[in-house]
């Protein structure tokens, strides 16, 4: 026992570090960003393993078409040139673009009947990842925060809101609005490891831990004279920083197998699809990646055919993989986008902004397996059935991971609703 | 009379004259109404008078009872004023039992957080002798795995010994046995070869081969002594390779017995630390958790002042102003303001002009500086449209002060900065004013005076990365990130 001394690196220590991280916030009354009402929860890391719920969300940026894709029309004014194809569940059928998907669909639910009444990119995007409308009088955390704060367990170091980007540095998103900068996402710039966690090669590895020593040092001097909650939240980003650093492995997905990388796809969203399993593998909680650009106004359908063949691919392999690893039943799979595209076809061969009648596709967690909710009229201009809206799919994302989404979380004392308490969760798509 | 007066003078106006004789008709009647109640006003009088006089005489008693009421009066007031006193005293007296209640709690929480202090040190003892005792029980264990090896080795020796033994037995037997024989053979072919003589006499050829068998056959009778002898031998060697074996079995059995009794051992002492371990995790977890509570109750009761976290620009300004990179650009700005537009004598005796420069200075040097403010305020400021006041701490921001390369260029030595300072210096203890001074605006105490000097005389060799070491560090202190 060499290192008797707080905030040791042990394991166990981490975890009574936490606990105690939880009751001291709550005794100094709400000083704390968010708040801490998790890590007041003791646990036993085996059962948080086994327990360990997880979201990840296929962003499709710039709206995908569902007429070339979950809910295709042929022969119809609006079908386009594109068939639709039986799948791995009888009576079910896809585009055609989807091929491999389609050999997935036992897997897959399709909600056919989204109408979310809004056709702007910025505003959709935001009704579909916060579950509400924007609005000037506040801002509300995106799903992957939500997910982050009601799902990650206390003892684990690793962030739990990832965002997989398809470039940029990394850093930490706005996307956690109350809920504090703790569950803001962590961005991994084109799949790349997190900012900063690479040891400058100027440092030495004994002349960083002989630092890093002297400060606890100091900092123990300090703390045994003022130990406040937020005084241990410092000191303990330090420990975390360096647990991140030893992990880092966890977001190297040169780490997996070749074979798998040929499976997936060489290309970036192939890449990404896979550091999200790896990602999901390791126990992060929720991770979003995206496939750009969906925004067809002009040449819809050749657009649709190379974008498509890509996600097909990915896609397919990451549900088949997700269901072989028997991850499938702790993992929601969500595929969105901002809204979907009119039925007409413009003169351009373009299909447009259309909110009223889309599809998202949703897997795992008390998600039915190989169903369709919902569904449009004849040429998809309307919801005919089984309509439901962002509000309603955020409480039901939630509800199908075990977090009750009608309950508050406590910000400072104040409530504020997980989701809309104004609508609730499409019991349809939840088992 | 004013409207007689009135209606003598216009004649001709009836209304008035009318009015007036009204009010003349009304005088009349009054003053005959007031002749008829004249004569009673003595009457009255007279009624009144005895009234007056009760009165009077009433005076005389009130006027003992307000007599005697006075000192009544003034005892009141006395003992009104004795309450008061008395009621301000309890008042007073029940605060002072409150501040010293509160006195009291804040001693009692005092008494709970050395009492466990003393757990904490006790269980963190008890853990460091529950690993000695198992680093030794350890030892043990591998100490006695070569007793164990070299009783496993006796025990294949004395196997082979017996081996040995059993086959030279086995050889010496048989050749015995042949041997045997072999006399029988001869014996009954003497006896054979004696009858056929005395059948046939003075064959000498015959008689020649008797004597030759006779002699073969002493020959054989005679060797088997001999193959006896080996076997006797044979037989001495088994039974001490037998002695051996069941010695070096008995050997190893012990050996083994012991083996296992140490290795119970040593996982018993494996529990054990275990169990302390867990015991110190406790009790710290504890300590902490009372320190904090004995915080709160300090700062709630005014006796310290609460810490309070410096903001996003605070920070970054503040490691300018310590680490003197902020001087660095500042003397930058005043070189190439004094290039581009030198101070003549008359401006560095006017005061206005030189506040002005001074100024100036100040907005050139922040516009240099200010980019890095904008990443202070990502990392530490919480993001656009949320509270800012709240404090939080993340890992990313761990990660940046100990990868990223603003803090670390900013604590490399230069130009008579604190970290050039310190590798100059060559006394440690000015070395650690210098370090204590500079970032944390205090003098080191004798521990972290002890504590420099120690980091310092064990790193001669590459004294510029550890003063390095120990800037960077004192910067990313609870201390320095806290306003206290």
């Amino acid at each position: 026992m060499s290192k008797i001394r707080y905030a040791c690196r042990s394991s166990e220590h981490g975890m009574a570090r936490r606990q105690f991280l939880g009751t001291a916030a709550a005794a100094a009354g709400g000083m704390m960003a968010g708040g801490l009402g998790l890590f007041s929860q003791p646990a036993i890391a085996d059962q948080l393993k086994s327990d360990q719920k997880r979201i990840v969300v296929f962003n499709m940026h710039g709206g995908l078409s569902q007429l070339e894709s979950w809910d295709p029309k042929p022969g119809t004014d609006t079908g386009g040139p594109f068939l639709a194809i039986p799948t791995s569940v009888p009576g079910i059928h896809i585009s055609e673009l989807l091929p491999q998907t389609a050999q997935q669909m036992h897997h897959l639910c399709l909600a056919r009947g989204v109408n979310t009444s809004e056709d702007d990119h910025g505003k959709g995007a935001y009704m579909m990842l916060t579950g509400r409308r924007q609005t000037p009088a506040g801002n509300f955390p995106q799903l992957g925060a939500v997910a982050a704060k009601s799902l990650t367990p206390s003892n684990n170091s690793l962030p739990g809101h990832i965002i997989i980007t398809p470039g940029g540095s990394g850093g930490r998103g706005n996307d956690s609005a109350y809920l504090g900068p703790m569950y803001s996402s962590v961005s991994l710039g084109n799949g790349n490891p997190p900012q900063n966690t690479t040891r400058p090669e100027a440092i030495a590895e004994a002349s960083d831990a002989a630092r890093q020593d002297f400060r606890r040092k100091i900092n123990e001097r300090f703390l045994n004279r003022r130990r406040t909650a937020v005084t241990e939240a410092f000191a303990y980003s330090f420990e975390q920083a360096e647990q991140l650093m030893r992990q880092r492995d966890v977001f190297d997905v040169t780490k997996e197998p070749a074979a798998d990388v040929e499976r997936y796809g060489t290309h970036d969203f192939g890449r990404h699809c896979l550091l999200a399993r790896r990602l999901l593998e390791q126990g992060i909680t929720f991770v979003q990646l995206s496939h750009s650009n969906y925004d067809t106004h002009n040449e819809n359908f050749n657009f649709h055919i190379e974008q498509m063949g890509e996600f097909d691919r990915s896609f397919s392999c990451f549900v088949a993989d997700l269901a072989a690893r028997g991850m499938l039943d702790s993992t929601l799979i969500v595929v969105l986008s901002e809204f979907g595209r009119t039925p007409n076809i413009n003169l351009y061969y373009g299909r447009d902004h259309w909110s009223r009648a889309w599809s998202v596709c949703l897997a795992g967690g008390r998600v039915p397996r190989g169903a369709v909710y919902g569904s449009t009229n004849e040429n998809g201009t309307e919801v005919t059935d089984g309509q439901v809206d962002h509000g309603s799919l955020f409480h039901t994302y939630l509800q199908a991971v075990g977090v009750d989404s009608t309950g508050s979380f406590d910000i400072d004392g104040r409530d504020m609703p997980i989701a809309d308490p104004s609508t609730a969760a499409v019991s349809q798509l939840l088992t | 009379m004013a409207a007689q007066n009135a209606a003598e003078l216009r004649p001709d106006d009836t209304p008035l004259a009318e009015a007036a004789a009204q009010l003349v008709t009304r005088g009349q009647q009054i003053s005959a109404e007031a002749a008829a109640l004249t004569p009673m006003i003595d009457e009255k009088t007279a009624a009144v008078k005895p009234l007056a006089e009760a009165q009077e005489a009433a005076k005389a008693p009130i006027g003992a009872a307000v007599a005697k009421l006075a000192p009544l009066k003034a005892a009141f007031l006395q003992a009104e004023q004795v309450m008061l006193e008395s009621r301000r005293r309890s008042a007073e007296q029940s605060q002072r039992l409150a501040a010293v209640d509160e006195r009291l709690k804040t001693v009692e929480q005092f008494t709970q957080l050395s009492a466990q202090q003393q757990a904490f040190i006790a269980a963190t003892g008890a853990a460091r002798d529950q690993e000695q005792t198992y680093v030794a029980l350890q030892q043990q264990v591998s100490e006695y795995v070569p007793v164990v090896a070299a009783a496993q080795t006796g025990l294949t020796t004395a196997t082979d010994a017996m081996t040995a033994a059993t086959n030279g037995m086995n050889i010496a037997t048989t050749e015995h046995s042949r041997r045997n024989q072999f006399a029988d053979l001869l014996a009954s072919a003497v006896v054979s070869a004696e009858a056929a003589l005395q059948q046939v006499n003075d064959d000498a050829t015959l008689a020649g081969a008797v004597t030759k068998l006779k002699q073969r056959s002493a020959a054989a009778h005679a060797s088997l002594a001999e193959s006896q002898a080996a076997i006797d031998a044979a037989s001495t060697a088994m039974s001490a390779a037998t002695a051996a074996m069941t010695m070096a079995q008995q050997v190893m059995a012990d050996t083994t017995a012991e083996l296992a009794r140490r290795q119970q051992a040593m996982t018993d002492g494996n529990a054990a630390l275990d169990a302390a371990k867990a015991e110190l995790a406790a009790r710290e977890t504890d300590f902490n958790a009372r320190q904090v509570e004995v915080e709160d109750r300090l700062v709630h009761n005014f006796s310290t002042s609460s810490l309070k976290p410096l903001t996003p620009e605070q920070l970054c300004w503040s490691v300018f102003k310590v680490t003197g990179v902020y001087d660095r650009y500042w003397q930058a700005e005043v070189a190439e303001l004094e290039k581009n537009s030198p101070l003549t004598e008359e401006q560095k005796q006017d005061a206005t002009f030189m506040a002005a420069r001074n100024i100036e200075l100040e907005q050139k040097t922040y516009d240099k500086l200010k980019g890095n403010i904008g990443t202070f305020v990502a990392f530490y400021g919480a993001a656009a449209g949320q509270p800012q006041g709240d404090f939080f701490s993340t890992a990313d921001q761990a990660l940046f002060a100990a990868n990223g390369g603003s803090i670390n260029s900013w604590v490399a030595p230069a130009a008579d900065n604190v970290t050039d300072r310190v590798i100059k210096q060559t006394d440690p203890r000015i070395a650690a004013e210098e370090i204590y001074l500079s970032l944390l605006t205090r003098l080191p105490t004798e521990e972290e005076v002890a504590d420099v000097t120690t980091y310092l005389a064990s790193r001669t060799a590459d004294r510029n990365v550890a003063a390095q070491e120990l800037a960077w560090a004192v910067l990313n202190s609870a201390e320095f990130r806290f306003n206290h």
